[in-house]
């Protein structure tokens, strides 16, 4: 009976798993390594949803340089209009260890009278943090923070192999949304305040004999996309710079990681075997002894 | 992503154990000097209202403390499901390395609740506690002697936190306790399906092959009858000649021909686990391609993982990972492992049970790559072997114990340090993997040597066999 039902567990068990998953075979290469986390349904429908995706369509790595052209490829060409600018940015990282989070508090500066031209009914501040290759921030966990809607989105494009040492990662970006929609009348001067915090995990570093490696974070890409009268065309979507009053540039910030030293490498390689050797033949030698002293009994 | 989270170590109240172990036992005797039996029924009530509290508990942790409960991994096999739900691969989900039969499994997690996988783990877990009194039972062990080893696995911290965290072994040791009552009862197409499909799901228990071959030996599994179980009683009064005497390995090496090796029994388990495993492979392939072979398969079969985790090569691989290992190199490391294996295989095979346990304790002591929940894997063997072992809890038992837990303690000492105050300890941290396969060595030979060895079966009679024949 119990073998019986335990056959027939297995043909429905066989019979739904095929059912289930046979269509996927279809979708499975439509999978990239981007993550994408929710489905924005305000105005900016009509543009597009991450900058660092469209990056990563044209060039397979993340360099700098290739960053930076893209980027002026894709701003608008009119500099009038860069309306908003950062009066101030302080970037800390919080916490010890391989696990901490990057804080950036930014305040800026809104001047309505730059915006006269352009009827704004949705506005976000973009915030791309391009990683240094010894850090990662994991898709998943930054997927967790969006459900407690930390940010309005969030992304990570590029080397998204959590596992890899840096050597042999490349670099990645994270690209933040956060809500700045404008109800400022002409002639006034707001400030708009932002903190952000993203959760990065040091990958393993390459070998050093000082025993830490220091990874160092560039300024983040600050931009501005707006879209303008709610429901439009594609090429009305603007996306903006965010400039500083006076360019502040912050000091970089340095993590240092504990890292493997070269030197070790003889000595610990000669020990480890030599203790999974003895290790083995304790055990051999017991196993064998067990048996033998089974045999003495056995003549005895 | 924490790296001791991913490796299971998250705090555990291990002191627990030693003091419960005491507990049960003082609870035990005492019980049975009163004549009366812990009723194995409520064990088991008992076990699964206090897992369904463990899993609300673990819910209310997760909303309200930054520290979650629930594993890294369900978090991974629940995306996994997710993913396979909406029709997708499950291999979207990074780091998702199983069987696509997992994120199956937990499927209703995406329709109904998330806590499915943990109810159905948790009943796994439960299963085993049945499957150790079948096994128990059938080898002649006394009721009060099962009560004590279930509850050794019901009752232990250690697996019943690993199931309603939400960690999948506890299905790989129901299944593998399955197939050793299955071998027991004689079932061999029901041996070889079920082991097929458990190499397939979890790759590890391919260890088993050897042994479990040894075993379907002809002159213990008639075709048409039951094989004879050694009994526990038998071994207690006779001297450890009689299973000694038994045993097929002490068979003249010239007797043995191809045909006695390549027998009918055998070569059926070959085949129908073969064609399981590669079936359910095969399928998945299709359906997912390479991506499922390489995170499914090939992953766990070359991972060398230079982050740090229990094992003794962790410092090394790290050492050496931006060169290329050369043959040697890669066969030096593999030796100690593979050797150790065949010797534990050809001394211990006709006791079952036991040898799956020594096999298992050393291949995840000396494996490249060590996790915790990787110990759940010989702890679910343990109370199987327990009534034939003559070590005393007091105070050899309780030594073992504490050694292999101070070592682990020690370790994850170190393993903080690193991770989670960025202080350079890697030498530390590695003596500390060294002095862990010392504690595991001690306990492994400890278990060998207070072992009563007994094969699981009696040979079958020659007139027994005229007998069923005429029958």
């Amino acid at each position: 009976m119990h073998s019986f039902l335990s056959v027939a567990v297995q043909f429905i068990f066989a019979a739904q798993l095929f059912a289930s998953i046979h269509s996927s075979s279809r979708t499975t290469e439509e999978a990239g390594n981007n993550f994408e986390f929710n489905e924005r349904i305000s105005c900016f429908q009509c543009c597009e949803r991450y900058i660092s995706k469209s990056y990563f369509t044209e060039y397979e790595i993340l360099l700098d340089s290739n960053f930076q052209d893209f980027l002026a490829r894709k701003l608008h060409p009119d500099p009038v209009q860069t309306f908003v600018r950062i009066l101030d940015l302080q970037r800390h990282l919080i916490g010890e260890g391989s696990h901490r989070h990057l804080s950036s508090s930014i305040r800026f500066s809104i001047q309505p009278d730059n915006i006269s031209d352009l009827s704004m009914k949705c506005c976000e501040i973009i915030i791309i943090e391009r990683l240094p290759s010894g850090v990662y921030a994991d898709p998943f966990e930054l997927e967790h923070l969006l459900q407690c809607a930390v940010f309005k989105d969030v992304a990570v494009f590029g080397d998204t192999n959590l596992e890899l040492p840096s050597f042999l990662s490349n670099q990645s970006t994270v690209e933040v949304h956060m809500d700045a929609t404008l109800n400022i009348s002409s002639g006034q001067k707001n400030t708009l305040d932002l903190k952000i915090e993203i959760p990065l995990h040091a990958r393993y570093p390459p070998l050093q004999e000082s025993g830490y490696s220091r990874v160092r974070f560039g300024t983040p890409d600050l931009l501005m996309q707006c879209s303008i009268g709610g429901m439009i065309p594609y090429q009305n979507c603007t996306l903006m710079p965010i400039s500083g009053v006076s360019d502040p540039q912050p000091e970089a910030l340095v993590w240092s990681i504990p890292s493997g030293i070269k030197s070790h490498a003889g000595f610990v390689s000669v020990v480890t075997f030599a203790s999974a050797l003895l290790s083995a033949i304790l055990i051999t030698i017991a196993s064998l002894q067990l048996s033998r002293s089974h045999e003495i009994l056995k003549h005895a | 992503m924490n790296r001791l989270d991913e490796l299971g170590t998250t705090p555990h109240p291990k002191s627990i154990i030693v003091s419960l172990s005491l507990g049960i036992q003082e609870l035990v005797n005492t019980r049975a000097a009163a004549g009366s039996m812990v009723s194995f029924r409520l064990l088991l009530l008992f076990s699964a209202i206090f897992r369904v509290l463990l899993i609300l508990y673990g819910e209310w942790q997760d909303a309200h403390m930054e520290v979650r409960y629930t594993d890294v991994d369900y978090i991974v096999f629940s995306d996994a499901a997710k993913l396979m739900y909406s029709g997708k691969s499950p291999y979207q989900r990074t780091t998702y390395r199983y069987s696509p039969l997992l994120a199956f499994l937990l499927v209703p997690n995406a329709v109904f609740h998330r806590s499915w996988g943990k109810f159905l783990f948790s009943a796994s877990d439960l299963s085993v506690g049945l499957f150790i009194r079948t096994i128990l039972k059938l080898r002649g062990v006394p009721e009060n002697a099962i009560i004590f080893s279930v509850i050794l696995w019901l009752f232990n911290p250690f697996t019943f936190t690993i199931g309603t965290r939400g960690n999948c072994e506890p299905i790989v040791c129901a299944v593998i306790l399955w197939i050793i009552i299955c071998i027991m009862k004689g079932k061999v197409y029901q041996v070889a399906f079920w082991y097929g499909l458990i190499v397939h799901f979890r790759i590890y228990p391919i260890i088993y092959a050897l042994p479990i071959t040894l075993v379907l030996d002809p002159r213990y599994l008639g075709s048409n009858q039951k094989p004879l179980l050694t009994k526990w009683k038998t071994l207690r009064k006779n001297s450890p000649q009689t299973p000694y005497s038994t045993d097929p390995s002490n068979v003249h090496p010239t007797r043995t021909t191809l045909s006695s090796i390549f027998t009918r029994t055998r070569v059926l388990f070959g085949l129908i686990s073969g064609a399981v495993f590669v079936s359910c492979t095969g399928l998945f392939f299709y359906l997912y391609g390479f991506e499922f072979l390489h995170e499914a398969l090939l992953y766990h079969l070359t991972r060398t993982d230079p982050r740090h985790n229990f094992s003794i090569y962790f410092y090394h691989i790290y050492l050496h990972y931006e060169d290329r290992l050369s043959l040697f190199e890669k066969l030096i490391s593999f030796l100690p492992q593979f050797a150790v294996q065949l010797i534990l295989i050809f001394r211990f095979a006709w006791d079952l049970p036991f040898c799956f346990l020594v096999q298992t304790m050393a291949f995840v002591a000396f494996n490249k790559v060590i996790t915790a929940q990787y110990f759940v894997w010989f702890f679910c063997l343990m109370p199987i072997v327990l009534p034939w072992s003559s070590m005393k809890l007091k105070w050899e038992g309780l030594a073992c114990i504490l050694c292999w837990m101070v070592a682990q303690t020690h370790w994850l000492m170190w393993g903080y340090l690193l991770e989670f105050k960025g202080k350079n300890v890697f030498i530390q941290l590695w003596i500390a993997s060294l002095l862990f396969l010392a504690a595991n060595t001690m306990a492994l030979i400890t278990i060998i040597r207070r072992h009563r060895y007994s094969p699981l079966f009696q040979p079958i009679r020659p007139g027994f066999k005229a007998l069923a024949k005429r029958k």
